[in-house]
């Protein structure tokens, strides 16, 4: 850095007069003269020594460092500011101080600093700024006049500190805290309506057990006994359910996959409803294509789902309607969907269909008459359930056209094989402490590659993450599961996962080549996990997370 | 029917609390109008002018509160000789929270409030108290 401490003087030879006619007084002289200039040079290269190490000193500090003129242009700065702000020395020079501020900043917080440091006080503060690809840099500015003896200012030092990543983390906490007081109030308004739902029975059979207690023998008791045992039923179903739709969320259902021939599974379900149909005077068929492929499901599972849309479909169709039960094979997954001719839904109620204790309220009244309102909770389950099978459910309707809910599922191959594999694996690590688990679309281009080109593209892309992590301590694993990336973190909690979400996010922006598809990210926090590779145990892949290679950039990080 | 037998509205979408309740009241003597919701049970008050009205809070469509608030906001119309006791079942505890409680009590001008499940012995003794303030006290 050039400049930033001022050379002084040097000292000034003392000499006697000079007496011309006397040689050895002109001999002396020059000795004198030659040792003043010695002494000089000695003094001058000492000064310079002393200011190189200053320079190194002020250019490798962590903080940015500016020498302003009485103008307040930039004289000089230390190597800090280009590193940080991404600006050339030479593009800051001659420049005023807030070309890094935002309009904002520029506008609002400047003349109240210019004020107070004209005064001869110090400015202290936090000013946003933007570095030179518009990326936001939030400093913590220092600025003071350097002052004369005399009093009157010669110029100005500024100091400014990066705070952006401790503003960065300070937003990431706000916005984690009001995400958790959502969940917090979702499960209030859960607790709530579940209390509800218990306490309605319970008052039928309490009631009921009142009247038994004094009623005399005959029909009355036959009645209110039924109503008492209706609703111990009606208790146990929504006990279960919601015990169910607990353990799906919670990911703690076990499932037993294997090869499931749809066509089959359909028939039996449709044949178990048979009966309810007929009574009800609605026709239930199937209209199934020949040579639908195997699925990779939990048989007993899927006839649940099957079974709960079944079941709904009948409930909301009246006599002489139908509901067919269907399959189509698509490219890797089979749609199996259940369509009725009965009351339909509104776009309104299509999109809250699947919410926990969601009911149709005119269809619902209907059914409790009739004593066939379910738990409320049977679609949230069902919608679970096939997720769990990395497939979806959906529903579409139209009121007085009937409803078809869809749900789709992937054909048994290696794909889905290796999905399940990994799902079952990552259960082992569930009650880990710290965790991170982010699961990403892989870009498409990775489609075709063989598994060596695919295994280097990996390791490249890993390298690259490493240095997006927030913490040298966090750890990361990465692995393809079914046409996705998944990145394990260890030792990164829900909130350093969000920052490393969001920092690939904007990664891609910056390197759309080798991070492509990562826009969308979604982060999917279900517990701590590994997916191991082909051959490689669980705890292989710990122990390579735990002693990772240091990628270039965080040397860079580290070291600078 | 006797004109001296109190009639008593009970407005409910559950069928067997509607049954329950409808049982033991005429085991009382009361004579028991039931209604499945709301506007149903705005119809029967003025209809049959019931000397008591027990109504669900959480109904389909107008819920309870709303229900009991046109009561009272057809009673200062002159709609009926006399204010109608107005007894609110909820199975949402509010005892745990006397703000909440209050201020629905305020909204409707309901008389008193019960959470499902309640005793019926103590139900019975509030209807009994509700409908013959004097003789009770």
């Amino acid at each position: 850095m050039a400049n930033l401490v001022h050379t002084p003087q040097a000292e000034q030879a003392v000499m006697p007069p000079l007496e011309l006619n006397d040689i050895e007084a002109t001999r002396r002289h020059a000795r004198e003269l030659g040792r003043a200039l010695m002494a000089e040079r000695k003094a001058r290269e000492k000064v310079e020594k002393d200011l190189r190490k200053l320079n190194r000193v002020v250019d490798h500090s962590p903080a940015m460092a500016m020498l302003l003129d009485t103008d307040g242009r930039i004289e000089t700065v230390n190597l800090r500011v280009s590193a940080v702000t991404g600006f050339r020395i030479d593009e800051l020079v001659g420049q005023p101080l807030d070309i890094l501020a935002t309009e904002a900043s520029r506008r609002e917080l400047y003349p109240r600093l210019w004020g107070a440091v004209r005064k001869g006080r110090e400015w202290q503060g936090e000013i946003e700024h933007r570095r030179k690809d518009g990326r936001p840099l939030w400093v913590s500015l220092s600025l003071s006049p350097v002052t004369e003896p005399d009093g009157a200012a010669s110029g100005y030092v500024a100091i400014l500190l990066d705070i952006s990543e401790a503003r960065r983390a300070e937003q990431m906490l706000r916005k984690a805290n009001r995400q958790l007081q959502k969940v917090s109030d979702l499960k209030s308004s859960f607790v709530s309506t579940v209390s509800h739902e218990l306490r309605t029975p319970l008052t039928a059979i309490r009631n009921s057990l009142d009247i038994l207690a004094t009623a005399p023998e005959g029909e009355d008791r036959q009645r209110f006994l039924g109503v008492a045992v209706r609703n111990v039923d009606r208790l146990t179903h929504l006990v279960n359910d919601l015990l169910d739709l607990n353990r799906v969320e919670a990911g703690r259902m076990s499932f037993n996959f294997s090869e499931v021939e749809p066509a089959r599974l359909i028939e039996e379900v449709a044949s178990t409803f048979q009966a309810q149909a007929s009574a009800g005077q609605v026709l239930l068929g199937c209209q199934l294509p020949s040579g639908l492929p195997s699925l990779w499901a939990d048989p007993a599972r899927i006839s649940q789902v099957l079974g709960n849309l079944v079941s709904n479909a009948l409930k909301f169709t009246g006599p002489g309607g139908r509901v067919i039960l269907e399959a189509h094979s698509g490219i890797d997954e089979v749609e199996l969907a259940v369509r009725d001719t009965g009351i339909g839904m509104t776009p309104d109620q299509v999109r809250k269909i699947f919410d926990p204790f969601y009911q149709v309220e005119e269809a619902s009244s209907a059914l409790r008459e009739r004593e066939l309102r379910g738990s409320g909770l049977g679609l949230a389950i069902a919608r679970d359930l096939v997720a769990a099978h990395g497939g979806k459910l959906r529903a579409e309707s139209a009121p007085g056209e009937g409803s078809r809910f869809v749900l789709t599922l992937p054909v048994a191959g290696p794909a889905a094989k290796e999905m399940t594999d990994l799902e079952a694996e990552f259960q082992k690590y569930r009650e880990h402490p710290f965790f991170g688990v982010l699961s990403i679309p892989l870009p498409a281009e990775w489609d075709g590659d063989d598994p060596e080109v695919r295994g280097e593209r990996l390791a490249a892309l890993a390298r690259e993450l490493r240095g997006h992590l927030p913490r040298p301590s966090d750890r990361i694993v990465a692995q393809p599961a079914h046409r996705r990336l998944v990145l394990t973190f260890l030792g990164t909690d829900k909130a350093g996962c969000q920052v490393v979400s969001d920092r690939l996010a904007r990664g891609v922006a910056a390197r759309p080549a080798s991070l492509e598809g990562l826009g969308a990210v979604i982060p999917r926090l279900r517990g701590p996990a590994v997916y191991p590779d082909d051959g490689t145990s669980a705890r292989d892949l710990l122990d390579a997370a735990e002693n990772p290679i240091p990628s270039d950039l965080n040397e860079g990080e580290c070291h600078e | 029917m006797n004109e001296d037998v109190p009639k008593i509205l009970v407005v409910d979408d559950e069928p067997d609390l509607l049954a329950t309740l409808q049982y033991r009241l005429r085991q009382e003597g009361w004579e028991v109008l039931v209604a499945r919701n709301g506007l149903e049970g705005l119809g029967a008050v003025r209809a049959k002018e019931p000397d008591l009205i027990i109504l669900d809070v959480m109904l389909p469509g107008e819920n309870g509160y709303r229900v009991a608030k046109m009561i009272r906001e057809d009673e200062k119309l002159g709609v009926y000789p006399r204010r109608t006791p107005i007894l609110l079942l909820t199975a949402r505890d509010l005892s745990g929270d006397p703000d909440r409680e209050k201020m629905f009590m305020e909204f409707s001008q309901a008389d008193r409030m019960m959470y499902k499940p309640f005793d019926m012995v103590e139900l019975l003794g509030t209807v009994r108290a509700l409908l013959d303030p004097v003789a009770v006290s």
